[in-house]
């Protein structure tokens, strides 16, 4: 299965995938993304008046020479972005006749790719049972197979508590986190926000979910059984108790998509029988995360 | 509310498999979903309508349920009750005599339809309530009584059948009123076609008399004369219309002459048939118009046999022995004390009684104390002479009886004679054919012996003339539906074998004789035979149907159903069962409407 997940027709779509991520950042290790920290790149940035400590090597002599003062001239600085994509891999994911799993890692190796084709910095991390499961930072598109490997490594079972993973969570610093899961998780997610915008994320959640989920095809009593816990549930699956789901499952959007907007992050959802492109050229570069270059 | 029977209440054991085979129904299937947490607040929700949704869930179990017992308690005969307190008694008498069997309409005879009635009363009893049920026809049969199992009165109802006696129902009122006073709480019902005086009885009469048009053929009369031989069948039409119809005369069952007849309204009718042949047994008359009552339309006759054997008694004055011989079935008696008249072949027997005849007839003769005459010689008298009785068939029911007799002429026995009583030297008593006429003697005056005063003279005579005579099996040849017969059978025959019109036979013992024949229920032809020595005696009755009294049945519609003016109903109860069965058809209706709403 996870030979067939970035094969040569997942690697044609990554070679379109020429996308530029709208971020600015102040922090981090200098890079290729424009900072609104003024630094040392060549790109002229404002002036100001010396004072004392400054680098006397970056006086405009022509504008002392003008106007008989001294004015540093300032240049922007780039500064790589840190991008933290935390991938939920509990049980619950490997649902679906097209598995949420796949369409998760295909996103996440997406998004991988743009961030890496960005000159950012990308912490893929994985979110199982209470831990978070972290791997090194990676930059330049050469890391790009490391993430590959990871990810088809990436072995979905156990249940996941998005809280308490994310609250152990080592941050590197100020950065934009993704968030790529189904958020079925009875504790919620609230916390864990929290937790994020404290460390000043920018967060991005990206809800995936099974078509099966998203429209109830069943019929009779089933027991049905938690794929994660194990709990069964048994459920006649009459039209009340089908539009009763569909009615849970929309206040579970809406409440992210509240948090959302409450907080000013992302929240997007994509169903795991939809096709990548469509995902990442329409819905991301509706939400303005991404830009066509 | 009341339940009639219990039984059905074992059925209740089948709610348990219903659930059973719902709960193996609701068996669910495993299927592995990625994560219940919203299904667990669709079932949150839906709890929260719990009781709804679980009924909603199970409706068509709950509706099956409810189906079921709504069946069961039907068939438990639920009634609620509409009176008193205490079951009291129901008394249903059934009138079964011959009219019942006229149509009461074009599918039901009238007893039929009292079998309705008295059903419908056993239904609406209260459980517990004590039946009686009541036949009449000619008498009065108490087919069962204080019944609580109202099943089993039912079963009793439904196997009574009708007779074609003539009768009526109130002979059952006597009867009712010896009841009541160990009755208590009563309701009586007379089903009937005919008048009922049910006096000061809480009685109501349930009337099953009904219009109808009917002829019936009273009787056929056969005559013979030296020049001619006729049948006389009589028709009468009870209707209001004129009534037209063929009568068929058979003969031994064969048809002999068809003819046509109308009769005015209320009026009888003889139809003559000529030359008929003389040598048929049994007539049958019978109209082919079918009416409302088919039994009296048919009748019968038997021809060529035995009438009534004439005695002629010679004496002075003999109350004792005139009164023995008239108790003779069968025998015409004549007196007379002057021997010049007699004429040989005048009659079957001659008693001469201390008065001998001129000139010895040709005939069957007993003397009593005689003179010498061609058979015996009388040689002088003895006094004081004690007599017993020997063996023989004359005195059967005489074992070890002795008389004394004052004064016995003293005759040798002949030796083809037999001797019933023995005198010491001479003989007390002989009876012995000559040239074929039977002749018996009692050498003494019955004056003379306090024999006459015994139990045992009248049957001592009657054995004595049934000797000397040749009366035939029945006093009779035609009779009607329960007419009594006193078989004239021979004492010293076999048992009498009685074969009735449908072949039944019935075998009554000689030493029944005494009893009479009763079972005349069947209109038709009977035959009785004997075996007397070697040779069997056999003759053949009819018994016909009681026109007179039965036939007539439009004028038995006098009084329509009613009531006795004290009459009290405490018995009656409302049947709920009808409603408790239209009750659970709607709920299976519902149940398959939902079943189908939900596919």
């Amino acid at each position: 299965m996870k030979e067939s997940i970035f094969d040569e027709e997942f690697y044609q779509k990554l070679n379109k995938l020429n996308l530029g991520i709208r971020m600015r950042l102040s922090q981090g290790q200098t890079g290729a993304r424009k900072s609104s920290a003024k630094g040392t790149s060549v790109e002229f940035s404002d002036f100001r008046e010396y004072m004392l400590g400054d680098d006397i090597r970056r006086i405009d002599w022509n504008a002392y020479g003008r106007m008989d003062k001294l004015y540093i001239k300032q240049f922007m600085e780039e500064k790589e972005g840190m991008f933290h994509i935390l991938l939920d891999c509990s049980k619950s994911m490997d649902f679906g006749e097209k598995k949420k799993s796949v369409f998760a890692m295909q996103v996440a190796a997406a998004l991988s790719y743009v961030v890496l084709n960005n000159l950012d910095r990308v912490y893929l991390s994985k979110l199982k049972e209470e831990n978070v499961v972290c791997e090194k930072g990676m930059t330049g598109k050469s890391s790009f197979k490391k993430i590959i490997a990871s990810l088809e490594q990436t072995e979905f079972d156990g249940n996941t508590n998005l809280n308490k993973n994310i609250a152990t969570f080592p941050l590197h610093g100020k950065g934009v986190t993704i968030i790529i899961s189904d958020f079925l998780d009875p504790k919620g997610l609230d916390e864990a926000i929290s937790y994020l915008l404290y460390r000043q994320q920018q967060i991005i959640l990206i809800q995936i979910l099974a078509r099966e989920e998203l429209e109830i095809g069943l019929d009779g009593t089933l027991s049905l059984v938690d794929l994660e816990t194990k709990e069964n549930i048994k459920i006649t699956m009459s039209k009340a108790a089908v539009d009763a789901y569909e009615q849970q499952r929309i206040k579970l959007q809406n409440h992210l998509e509240d948090l959302a907007k409450k907080y000013g992050f992302l929240y997007m959802q994509g169903c795991s029988d939809e096709s990548l492109e469509q995902f990442i050229f329409e819905e991301l570069k509706h939400t303005g995360f991404l830009h066509s270059k | 509310m009341n339940l009639t029977a219990l039984w059905p209440l074992a059925f209740l054991i089948l709610i348990p498999g219903i659930i059973i085979l719902y709960m193996l129904k609701q068996k669910t299937t495993e299927y592995q979903f990625s994560s219940i947490m919203l299904w667990k607040e669709v079932y949150k929700n839906m709890e929260a309508n719990r009781p709804f949704e679980k009924l909603k869930r199970n409706i068509l179990m709950i509706l099956q349920i409810i189906a079921l017992l709504g069946l069961i308690f039907a068939l438990t005969s639920p009634f609620l009750k509409s009176g008193g307190k205490n079951s009291g008694n129901l008394v249903l008498v059934l009138d079964s005599s011959a009219s019942m069997n006229a149509d009461y309409s074009k599918k039901l005879s009238r007893f039929e339809k009292a079998k309705e009635l008295a059903l419908a009363q056993i239904k609406k009893a209260k459980s517990g309530t004590k039946i009686t049920i009541i036949t009449c026809d000619k008498d009065v049969k108490v087919e069962a009584s204080n019944l609580q199992d109202k099943q089993g009165a039912k079963a009793k109802i439904k196997a009574l059948t009708c007779s074609e006696l003539a009768g009526d129902t109130n002979p059952a009122t006597s009867y009712i009123q010896s009841m009541v006073k160990q009755l208590g709480a009563y309701e009586a019902y007379f089903i009937t076609d005919s008048d009922v005086k049910t006096l000061d009885l809480n009685a109501k009469i349930l009337s099953v008399a009904s219009e109808g048009v009917n002829a019936s053929v009273d009787s056929v009369i056969y005559s013979k004369t030296e020049k001619e031989s006729v049948a006389l069948v009589k028709v009468t039409n009870h209707s209001k219309e004129t009534f037209e119809t063929e009568v068929t005369l058979y003969g031994d069952n064969k048809v002999i002459s068809i003819e046509e007849v109308s009769i005015p309204p209320k009026e009888s009718e003889t139809v003559y048939f000529e030359n008929v042949n003389t040598n048929l047994k049994v007539l049958k008359a019978e109209i082919s118009k079918q009416d409302a009552l088919k039994n009296d339309n048919t009748a019968y006759a038997v021809v060529n046999q035995g009438t009534k054997s004439k005695v002629v008694l010679v004496t002075k004055s003999n109350i004792f022995l005139e009164k023995s011989i008239q108790l003779v079935d069968g025998v015409e008696l004549y007196k007379t004390s002057d021997v010049a008249t007699l004429k040989d072949n005048e009659a079957d027997l001659y008693i001469f009684d201390s008065i001998m005849p001129k000139d010895e007839l040709d005939a069957n003769k007993l003397y009593i104390n005689p003179s010498s005459t061609d058979y015996f010689t009388v040689n002088g008298t003895s006094k004081g002479t004690i007599l017993t009785t020997k063996e023989g068939t004359v005195t059967k029911y005489l074992d070890n009886f002795q008389f004394g007799v004052n004064e016995i002429k003293k005759i040798k026995c002949p030796v083809n004679a037999e001797e019933f009583f023995s005198a010491g030297d001479t003989t007390g008593g002989f009876y012995g054919t000559w040239n074929g006429k039977k002749i018996g003697v009692l050498p003494f005056d019955l004056h003379q012996t306090d024999f006459p005063l015994q139990a045992e003279f009248p049957i001592f005579m009657n054995q004595l003339l049934h000797e000397l005579l040749e009366t035939g099996l029945v006093p009779n040849e035609i009779f009607y539906t329960g007419d009594s017969i006193d078989f004239l059978a021979n004492a010293s025959g076999s048992n009498l074998k009685v074969k009735h019109p449908s072949g039944r036979k019935e075998t009554i013992e000689v030493r029944n004789i005494a009893k009479t024949f009763a079972d005349t229920k069947e209109a038709g032809v009977y035959q009785v035979s004997q075996k007397v020595g070697k040779k069997t005696e056999t003759q053949q009755f009819v018994v016909n149907f009681p026109v007179d009294s039965e036939s007539d049945i439009k004028s038995k519609i006098s009084q329509q159903t009613g009531a006795s003016k004290a009459f009290e109903t405490n018995l009656n109860t409302l049947d709920i069962k009808d409603f408790i069965l239209l009750l659970a058809i709607l709920v299976i209706g519902a149940e398959w409407f939902v079943y189908v709403k939900e596919q």
